[in-house]
């Protein structure tokens, strides 16, 4: 007991991600189109049918049985604290979970398979010029980068006040376990990757506000895409918001009086996080894949049967592991994911190279930073 | 990105008939029927071939073609504006074109089996719809 008094921080930030993890598994299946089960396209009556309950009953057993096995790793942090087994109580539930998922997937898209059906090969488009409408507006959109400027501006003027020796680093009980001498890269380092991060998100959204396919163009299913994407963008803006305020504040620990003193900040990163994965988990769980339960919601019924099964309006087989779009024969840089909520990148369009390049910049910048840092 | 109550053009992947003719014949149609005021814009090439998943160019094509029969204002970086159409008095061989292709469609659907009385029926329906149009055309 006492042992779980003094490893609360450390069994919190290895269960959150357990636990999301395991609820994000199960929802998953649920929450793609009706005519999509398991990045399949397959007749919308299917999920109800006696294959379909199958297959999903399958499913859920065994990520049950991998969430429950993934939980074992966590002991090795009530043993007393090795690095390895800090990394293996940390991340092996991860791992365990993670390859449950991809294994517990494969199996059922397998079995999926033989009750593919052929979608409709009618496409529709609107014929508006898409208005790109920003989340908030332009002032809310500037917000987190008001807010890092700010930081900067502040530990700017405050230079001669920061100490020759500043925390980089910190443990879970919110000790510094990290120094670094004073630089610019070091005060600024922090604050500098929360722009980074803030700026990528930034030009996702554009790049997705623009290049997204939609699945229907008008009429009540066009609308419900719409609002979907309204709150993934909103949802979005709202991860900007934490990050800037969450690395603009851990940049002004350079400022505090006392470097020493234990940071309170483990418990608001642990809560903002929660509330951030507890809000994709409602979004998700309201809104299903590109908005679908919201009109199940409002009409107080299942999704009618279509004669016509539409799908994502993208080939089967150019979905490899049912998680990977590859078509070269498709504009679409984004298209929506057939497992999971949002969208994926088309890998195959010339300008994913753009895309992923610019991911893996942002990726060495930051690693960069957060060395130099040290 | 929004979504209004909108004019929708559809076209069919699987049909023998290419996909910039579909776009072509789509969009004439519903420029005929009023659909479209002078000024407005469409979608840009980018955007419509993206939602429709066909190449860029084949929607190009298809804006080209419109814009040779003035239909459309095509300005780089400008997107498609849809402009006053000067219509020209109609050409012997336009009139006999035109005879020969209703006559072979009209061949097409009694061989689909429509009978005569509906085909009828279609085309004065379409004909008052004709004469309903707002004279755009000058």
């Amino acid at each position: 007991m006492k042992m779980l008094s003094t490893h609360w921080p450390l069994i919190a930030g290895a269960l959150l991600p357990w636990g999301s993890l395991a609820a994000a598994a199960l929802f998953t299946p649920r929450l793609s189109r009706p005519d999509l089960f398991f990045a399949v396209t397959v007749n919308p009556s299917f999920r109800q049918s006696p294959a379909g309950r199958d297959i999903l009953r399958q499913y859920d057993r065994f990520i049950v049985i991998m969430a429950l096995l993934a939980l074992l790793p966590i002991g090795c942090l009530l043993l007393q604290g090795r690095l390895p087994l800090l990394i293996a109580g940390l991340l092996g539930p991860v791992f365990v979970e993670l390859a449950g998922w991809f294994g517990a997937f494969l199996m059922a898209r397998g079995r999926a398979k033989p009750y593919h059906v052929t979608p409709t090969s009618e496409r529709e488009a609107s014929l508006q010029p898409r208005r790109i409408s920003l989340p908030g507006g332009w002032l809310a959109q500037a917000g987190p980068f008001l807010i890092l400027a700010m930081i900067f501006l502040c530990l700017g003027l405050r230079w001669d006040a920061i100490p020759a020796r500043i925390p980089v680093h910190w443990g879970v009980s919110g000790r510094p376990d990290g120094w670094a001498a004073k630089s610019p890269i070091s005060v600024f380092g922090t604050a500098a990757i929360g722009l980074l991060i803030c700026s990528f998100l930034a030009v996702l959204w554009c790049a997705m506000a623009h290049g997204v396919r939609r699945i229907h163009s008008a009429g009540p299913r066009g609308m419900r895409e719409t609002r979907f994407f309204r709150a993934i963008s909103f949802f979005m803006l709202g991860m900007e918001y934490w990050l800037a305020l969450l690395m603009g504040l851990l940049s002004l620990a350079a400022l505090r009086p006392n470097p020493e003193a234990p940071l309170p900040a483990f418990l608001p990163i642990l809560l903002g996080q929660t509330l951030l994965i507890s809000t994709i988990f409602f979004i998700g769980y309201r809104a299903g894949q590109g908005g679908w339960r919201w009109g199940t919601a409002a009409e107080g019924q299942m999704m009618p049967a279509d004669s016509v099964v539409v799908g994502d309006r993208t080939p089967d087989e150019c979905w490899k592991l049912g998680l990977f779009y590859v078509n070269r024969d498709d504009p679409a840089l984004f298209v929506e994911k057939r497992f999971g909520i949002g969208w994926t990148v088309n890998l195959a369009n010339p300008r994913a190279l753009w895309f992923i390049g610019g991911l893996l910049f942002f990726i060495a910048a930051i690693l960069s930073i957060s060395l130099l840092t040290k | 990105m929004e979504n209004e109550e909108t004019t929708v053009l559809k076209i069919d992947l699987a049909s023998p008939t290419p996909a910039y003719r579909q776009i072509v014949d789509g969009l004439r149609a519903l420029l005929v029927h009023g659909a479209f005021s002078p000024g407005d814009r469409l979608p840009t090439v980018r955007q419509l071939a993206i939602d429709l998943a066909v190449h860029h160019n084949t929607v190009a094509q298809a804006y080209r073609v419109l814009a040779e029969e003035g239909w459309l204002d095509l300005r780089r970086h400008n997107g498609a504006t849809v402009i006053q159409r000067n219509s020209q008095p109609a050409s012997a061989a336009s009139h006999q074109n035109f005879s020969q292709r209703l006559r072979e469609l009209t061949a097409q659907a009694v061989a689909d089996g429509l009978d005569a009385k509906a085909i009828v029926q279609q085309l004065d329906s379409l004909s008052k719809e004709l004469n309903r149009q707002p004279e755009k055309e000058t």
